[in-house]
């Protein structure tokens, strides 16, 4: 393997998904050939043409735009997904791993009681209940997943509260909220971003697989995961339908584990 | 010794493909005999008195026929009763065929028509179907081929409730009633021969059929949920007839094979968009045509519907016999764009771009933001994109919340909604009009919410209309009826699209199938297998 | 031991959970049944006979109270079927399709694993460990269609969907074992890997045995431990797996069950099958716990 960590080979193939992706995101309407919402009843379900490259969709829909839209929602809805758990899940694996006792055994036994059912369960139950929309997902999906952020951190606060500079800062009489956040929590930082950067592709996922199950964004609203649930209906008419934008998914979960792995190792003293 | 672990590596998935080996090759149609119908989902109950599904009503029909049945104008006409007459305002006197015989052997007469309606009116069996016969005071033999019911007042609908399959009359009350549900006896074309499986019922021909016994030999109505594999299954020659259940954008996936047909008579599915009159800018006449105007359903029809159903200016088709012409209204989005204007919509130019994301590019305002609120059945809510765009055109931002069943009917009979998009799967008996725009039928705490004038539509002239039509004869009714359509039709209550046809799929094996406007499967008492 | 002590807390937990939440959600079963049925007084009495009008934490006794004495009915009028039926019908068929996805994902990620570990740094080390990550890559609910094209339509070997014989398993198994196939192949490669570098093996070689008894014999069989750890970690996640699996596949198992419960709103079916798949989590990791605790002081002993 030539370079490590991010020069590697594999990184640098994380790095450019992940810059491509929010190019695309961020460019999607002047990229993308037409707009999202346009309607052609007479070109529904057509195979890849000149006019259009991936073919269409339900409704004459064109499938390169609802692709290149697509990213927009995949990487908002995988961004906030994470920074929001993982806000939720630092604060409070942070709290229990300081404060101990009573506090961080009601914290395990919650973590306890959500793990202890599949997390797609949850978040059918949520977006049933409020109804889908792009906030209802992200509103779901960190709701399920903020406990790997929670531990993470808490094992780290475990490990370091007992130091002595921890002790010093008690002794001179800083607060717990400063010692937490000066102290204990960069420490964390280190495995939290690799954790995070993992995070993104588990939240695309995750909310592909809501879209599918019809439980994830609006009706009409360009999302992968919805491309496929469509495709899968027409998968005698229309196969390019379910394949594209599932590639799409898995080429960006592929780059952004590659970046997590890159990130990991250049984190890590220790060369593989 | 890597070419031995690649070596057992291969060896491993040799022996994957050889489970699937003896398939290729394997095409079992040609030994099969029988006919073999697929449906949409297990049938919830072979009772047809409990049963509220579609697909369980079909099936069960097809065991248990009922007195009457519906002709290709949506009258009632004599199915296991040979002919009716009204006696006067309040009794009905109906006469059986001769010889007509149970799927056990015992011979059906009146008593057990009697058996079969006491069981339902004294509620002793909890079906919902109940409350349509409340009108019946009590059925009164006469002979054993005649029978009399007694009503409590003038009640026309009362002949098209009498489509409830007849039992024998040891299954009308508990406890016996109970075996109806998954070992049901009546006398229709096909008897009941065991539920193999949860997915695969098996029916036998009935020789003591009146019409004859049919002529196919075995009948096995196969669930399948997923619509690839339905057709699938038909293209592969495994299945003979499916009703329905196929979504038309698949249609050309199935027609490519020369040898499977698709026939089908206009129905009377009624598709329509539900508004909310309540309150809000709904509640203004010039906003609900305007909407009306907007929408062009042409192109659906054509292009999503492939020709399976007809555009609809009321709740009744045009083929059924209280039909009445009426105006309708036209695609004409200047006009749309008009009435808004006068309901005072102002806004920019039509052609404002609807955010059909929040992250698509930024549109102009446009006049008036509605929400449309549809299940998750992907084809319907493909059929809202194509409004969505229809309404954008005019300067109406249509947003599209797709909801999951429950959640979707709580928030309709709440009265939680803007519009919603509907399809009331038969429109045979005129008086469902009554029971879907009449005034006391609004949903409410008196009710329990069970209402079906979800619109929330308020006219006293119509009440009256269509009350009185539930009094008189069958030409005064047909008057009532005119005059409340066009009521219907000036106010637009709910905007009408189309009628839905239920399309029967058949295979080159299954022959003389006449498919029934209503989506019965009755026709297979007269169609026969091919030979292979 | 304190994992066992907050086993049945958690069970405890979840249930309450669910049960909260299905009195949050709106709608209920009898308006879902009647919903396009004429208005009906009953609808009271309907809803009565289920107890649909009590308090949830009254339902939620009464669910328990059924489920102790075996007597556990759906909350679906007016014919309430038996739920412990259902579930004993759906059950085998999961643990089938999990039993069959984690023999696909051995079958793969074993000899995938080997072979790169005993190749290491060469083009079959980096080929299988490509595959591997693309593996892990691949959404199910895309995988599952993108076979079904393949194998089902195109070449016609397999069915499309449903469970009716032994091939119909095929495809839903090798969806959901793909991605843990892919996941194990890098544990299986990076355990090989360790135990290659350990003296024995050297020792071993020295002594003269053949390169594949070394392989094999000695090194799968210490590698194998972490591999089955994994395994039992993962085991969870292919649980969660399997719902979307089984909804492209039709496949009638307790995911189905559980979809088509809260779609009915069938209260009593959906807390059943929550509460079978909190015991099957629970048992998991349970088991899980207590082998990587048998293992460890080995492990570490060396």
């Amino acid at each position: 393997m030539s370079g490590r960590g991010l020069q590697s080979a594999r990184g640098r193939f994380g790095v450019a998904v992940a810059v491509a992706l929010f190019f695309v995101a961020a460019a999607a309407p002047l990229i993308a050939p037409g707009r999202p919402s346009a309607i052609d009843l007479n070109a529904e379900l057509q195979p890849p043409s000149a006019r259009h490259p991936l073919g269409t969709g339900e409704n004459g829909l064109d499938v390169l735009t609802h692709l290149v839209y697509g990213a927009r929602v995949s990487l908002w809805v995988s961004v906030f997904v994470v920074a929001l758990s993982g806000a939720v899940g630092v604060l409070l694996g942070g709290i229990a791993g300081y404060a101990g006792g009573i506090v961080d055994e009601a914290l395990m036994r919650s973590v306890d009681v959500l793990l202890a059912f599949p997390g797609i369960l949850l978040a059918i139950f949520i977006t049933a209940v409020l109804g889908p929309s792009l906030r209802n997902v992200v509103f779901a999906l960190a709701l399920t997943g903020w406990t790997g952020y929670a531990r993470l951190v808490r094992s780290q606060v475990l490990t370091l509260r007992e130091r002595d500079y921890v002790r010093a800062a008690q002794a001179l009489g800083a607060g717990h909220w400063r010692i937490l956040a000066r102290h204990l929590l960069p420490n964390a930082a280190g495995p939290l971003i690799v954790q995070a950067t993992f995070g993104i592709p588990a939240a695309m996922l995750a909310e592909a697989s809501l879209s599918f199950l019809g439980l994830g964004v609006p009706p009409g609203t360009p999302s992968w995961g919805a491309l496929v649930d469509q495709g899968t209906q027409y998968l005698l008419l229309a196969p390019h339908v379910a394949l594209f934008p599932g590639l799409a998914i898995a080429l960006a979960v592929l780059g952004f584990n590659f970046l997590g792995d890159a990130v990991r190792d250049a984190m890590d003293p220790k060369a593989s | 010794m890597s070419s031995t672990v690649i070596g057992r590596a291969c060896f491993v998935l040799a022996a994957l493909a050889a489970t699937g080996a003896p398939l290729v090759g394997c095409h079992p149609e040609h030994s099969r005999e029988g006919i073999v119908v697929l449906v949409e989902s297990v049938p919830d109950s072979l009772d047809a008195r409990l049963t509220l599904t579609t697909v369980g009503q079909r099936v069960a029909q097809l065991i248990s026929p009922g007195l009457v049945t519906f002709d290709d104008e949506g009258q009632p006409v004599g199915d296991l009763a040979r002919e009716y007459r009204m006696l006067d305002s309040r009794t009905l006197e109906l006469t059986l065929r001769d010889r007509l015989t149970f799927h056990d052997g015992s011979p059906l007469t009146s008593e057990d028509v009697k058996a079969t309606f006491e069981g339902m009116i004294s509620r002793a069996v909890p079906s919902p179907r109940a409350d349509k016969l409340e009108a019946i005071e009590r059925v009164e033999v006469t002979a054993p081929l005649t029978v009399r019911i007694h009503l409590k007042r003038p009640y026309a609908p009362i002949l098209s409730e009498l489509s409830l399959g007849i039992l024998p009359r040891s299954r009308a009350l508990p406890p016996d009633a109970a075996k109806q549900d998954r070992e049901p006896i009546g006398a229709g074309p096909f008897r009941f021969a065991g539920q193999l499986d949860e997915e695969h019922l098996l029916l036998l021909p009935f020789e003591g059929y009146y019409r004859g016994k049919p002529r196919i030999t075995k009948l096995l109505i196969r669930t399948v949920r997923d619509q690839t594999t339905l057709v699938l299954e038909l293209l592969k020659g495994r299945a003979d007839l499916v009703v329905g259940a196929v979504s038309p954008p698949l249609f050309p996936a199935l027609l490519a094979d020369g040898r499977i047909r698709i026939r089908s008579r206009p129905g009377s599915a009624y598709a329509y968009l539900g508004l909310n009159l309540r309150s809000g800018p709904l509640a203004d006449a010039r906003v609900r045509r305007a909407i009306c105007h907007a929408i062009d359903v042409e192109p659906l029809l054509q292009a999503k519907l492939h020709g399976v159903a007809e555009p609809a200016t009321g709740m009744l088709p045009r083929w059924h016999w209280a039909y009445a012409k009426k105006n309708g209204c036209r695609h004409d989005a200047a006009r749309a764009v008009q009435l808004l204007q006068e309901a005072g919509y102002a806004g920019p130019q039509a052609g404002a771009e609807p955010p059909s994301a929040s992250l698509a590019s930024p549109a102009p305002r446009p006049r008036l933001h509605l929400t449309l609120k549809t299940s998750t059945d992907r084809f319907r809510k493909s059929i809202a994109l194509v409004f969505q765009e229809q309404l954008a055109a005019v300067g109406i931002d249509l947003e599209i919340r797709s909801l999951e069943a429950g959640t979707f009917f709580n928030d309709v009979r709440k009265g939680n909604f803007e519009l919603f998009g509907l399809v009331w799967s038969q429109v045979l008996e005129p008086d469902l009009m009554r029971w879907v725009f009449s005034s006391s039928n609004i949903p409410g705490p008196e009710n329990a919410f069970g209402g079906l004038n979800r619109m929330g539509y308020r006219n006293e002239r119509l009440d009256e209309v269509l009350d009185r039509a539930t009094r008189v004869e069958r030409e005064e009714r047909k008057q009532l009826y005119a005059e409340a359509q066009a009521m219907i039709d000036a106010d637009l209550p709910c905007i009408p699209l189309w009628h839905e046809r239920s399309p029967a799929v058949l295979s080159a094996r299954l022959q003389e199938y006449e498919p029934s406007p209503h989506g019965y499967l009755q026709p297979l008492a007269g169609a026969r297998e091919a030979a292979p | 031991m304190r994992r066992l002590a907050g086993t049945p807390l958690a069970i405890a937990g979840s249930l309450l959970l669910v049960s909260l939440f299905l009195d949050l959600v709106p709608g209920d079963p009898v308006e879902l049944m009647l919903g396009e049925q004429a208005p009906s007084i009953d609808r009271q009495a309907l809803r009565h006979s289920v107890g649909l009008d009590r308090p949830w934490y009254a339902q939620l006794w009464l669910f328990l109270e059924q489920l102790a004495t075996g007597q556990l009915r759906s909350s679906l009028p007016p014919f309430q079927r038996k739920v412990l039926p259902q579930i004993w019908a759906a059950l085998p068929n999961t643990l089938l399709l999990t039993f069959a996805a984690i023999v696909v994902a051995v079958l793969i990620a074993v000899p995938l694993g080997v072979a790169a570990a005993s190749r290491k740094g060469s083009a079959v080390d980096h080929g299988a460990m490509a595959i591997a990550v693309a593996g892990v890559a691949l959404p199910r609910f895309w995988l599952g269609p993108m076979l079904i094209i393949l194998f089902a339509i195109k070449l016609d070997w397999l069915p499309v969907s449903g469970a009716e014989s032994a091939r119909h398993l095929v495809l839903p198994a090798i969806t959901l074992g793909t991605a843990l196939a892919a996941f194990l192949s890098r544990v299986t490669r990076a355990s090989m890997l360790d135990v290659l570098r350990e003296e024995y093996v050297t020792v071993s070689r020295a002594k003269g045995l053949s390169a594949w008894a070394v392989l094999w014999k000695h090194a799968f069989r210490n590698a194998l431990l972490p591999i089955i750890t994994v395994l039992g970690l993962e085991l969870g996640a292919l649980l969660g797996g399997a719902i979307v699996t089984e909804k492209v596949f039709a496949w009638p198992g307790m995911g189905t069950l559980l979809l088509s419960g809260i779609e009915k709103r069938d209260y009593n079916l959906v807390r059943a099958v929550v509460l079978v798949f909190t015991l099957c989590y629970v048992a998991i990791n349970t088991l899980t716990d207590l082998v990587y605790a048998a293992v460890d002081p080995r492990v570490r002993h060396r």
